[in-house]
């Protein structure tokens, strides 16, 4: 059966009368998921939806009831997020586990910072856009039910983001990686402490927004979050390989992002976890990377990966060897 | 031998643009097909390379394993055998991956070790950023 009969049956049963799929297509955003958005009709009513269903291969492996339990929190704060329709955790609906949302207005832009808006313009969605990290970190995780279901860690969120990327580069790599070995053990032998745990998004960028005008409608793709240390966001948004979608030369450097989120969330930035958590981030670039190659050549994946050995040499420079 | 196999990827990725990306409209499968041509591209430049390349990376690394007292097998003698290559290859970068311990807890060996991830990445004969996508190019 095709995606689009299954989707029509699975809606029809979910609304009790027939349904109609129309304008499907699958959208090229999205390296961890397949997103694929369409118009539902039923009861002469015509609903724009997107549905995610996990890839045959992908960039990473992630869970989709956390994202499911994540998202449907999230709806009781602050943070805007995708209004989540139906979920088929077993995958018996579109083939893999997948869920339906409501398509939220606005665009993804993920290089709207240095975009074709004037500069003031894009300042201010910079400021919209890291109150929104900020608010994610000041969610009240325990007092909208995350509690049983997110890991919490603390006051050990390093050691344990650690843990888990070394576990999921010996899940994924089909070579040696000397190279990782070594940040590896400097990433244990320096790794800091955690006074907060806060919900970690895990890949915040504008990529992962929607932008309808100038307000950010929706916060997408939960399926990293989980419980930590804030300052693993901060590291992965100031890292300078992430430069073009973080910053705005000269105006909006990683001094002004951490000030915003600083001013927002009351709490201060320590330099050197900010570095290690920097360090941490490309060491997870790195193995999304290895985990690209694998789905690869195992004709799961779509796109090529190269060896990521310009992240290497990244992390060579920020553990100062 | 014409066309030389960087000639015929080069005439692949040709085709892959002049005639099937014009036919193709929807950004998910536009999107593949120019990291599909970008890599054959990137292939065709560079894939001579490889083969001194993975000589170079296997000598270098068995020579800061000597540094820790750590013996190497010897590579292949037929220096135009890939697989073989690879093999070797892959044998010396998993000593070097098992014995980081050792090697770190020598200043002579932790600085070779630096030196030669150095030189690595500038040698590295597949070095792009093909597709847009993560590995390519992390800021996607």
């Amino acid at each position: 059966m095709k995606l689009g009969d299954r989707l029509a049956a699975w809606i029809a049963e979910e609304v009790g009368a027939p349904v109609a799929i129309g304008g499907l297509r699958r959208t090229s955003a999205g390296f961890s998921r397949e997103n694929w958005q369409f118009d539902a009709t039923w009861a002469g009513e015509t609903h724009r939806l997107i549905a995610r269903r996990d890839p045959v291969g992908s960039v990473l492996e992630t869970d989709r009831r956390i994202e499911t339990a994540v998202v449907r929190a999230m709806a009781a704060t602050n943070v805007p997020s995708p209004t989540l329709r139906w979920v088929d955790l077993d995958g018996v609906r579109l083939g893999r586990p997948s869920l339906i949302m409501d398509l939220s207005p606005g665009v993804c832009d993920a290089f709207v910072l240095n975009g074709a808006r004037p500069l003031p313009e894009r300042v201010a969605i910079a400021r919209r856009l890291y109150d929104r990290l900020a608010d994610i970190h000041l969610v009240d995780w325990r007092a909208i039910g995350l509690g049983p279901v997110l890991v919490d860690p603390s006051p050990r969120a390093a050691l344990a983001a650690v843990d888990h990327w070394e576990a999921e580069l010996r899940r994924v790599q089909l070579d040696p990686e000397p190279e990782l070995a070594l940040v590896l053990s400097w990433l244990r032998a320096h790794a800091p402490a955690n006074d907060i745990t806060t919900v970690v998004h895990g890949d915040f960028k504008a990529g992962n927004v929607l932008l309808d005008g100038d307000t950010i409608s929706a916060v997408l793709d939960w399926e990293t979050a989980h419980l930590g240390d804030p300052r693993e966001d901060l590291g992965w948004v100031t890292n300078p390989l992430r430069s073009g979608e973080h910053r705005i030369p000269g105006v909006w450097e990683p001094a002004e992002l951490l000030a915003q989120w600083s001013g927002r969330t009351g709490w201060p930035v320590d330099p050197d976890a900010l570095r290690w958590w920097q360090v941490l981030a490309n060491v997870k670039l790195s193995v999304i990377v290895l985990t690209g190659s694998r789905a690869f050549i195992e004709h799961r994946l779509d796109r090529i990966h190269q060896s990521p050995v310009n992240i290497y040499r990244l992390l060579l420079d920020q553990i100062g060897a | 031998m014409r066309p030389t196999v960087s000639e015929q990827l080069t005439g692949i990725a040709h085709i892959l643009a002049e005639v099937v990306a014009p036919e193709i409209t929807d950004p998910y499968p536009a999107a593949v097909l120019a990291g599909a041509r970008a890599t054959l591209e990137l292939l065709a430049r560079a894939w001579t390379d490889v083969p001194a390349f993975l000589c170079w990376d296997a000598r270098a690394g068995a020579a800061v394993l000597a540094l820790v007292g750590i013996p190497v097998p010897a590579g292949p003698d037929d220096v135009l055998d890939v697989a073989a290559l690879e093999a070797h290859h892959r044998e010396v970068r998993g000593l070097l991956e098992g014995s980081m311990p050792a090697v770190l807890a020598d200043d002579g060996a932790r600085a070779a070790l630096v030196q030669l991830f150095r030189d690595r990445a500038a040698r590295f004969p597949l070095n792009a950023r093909p597709d847009g996508g993560p590995g390519a190019h992390p800021a996607r």
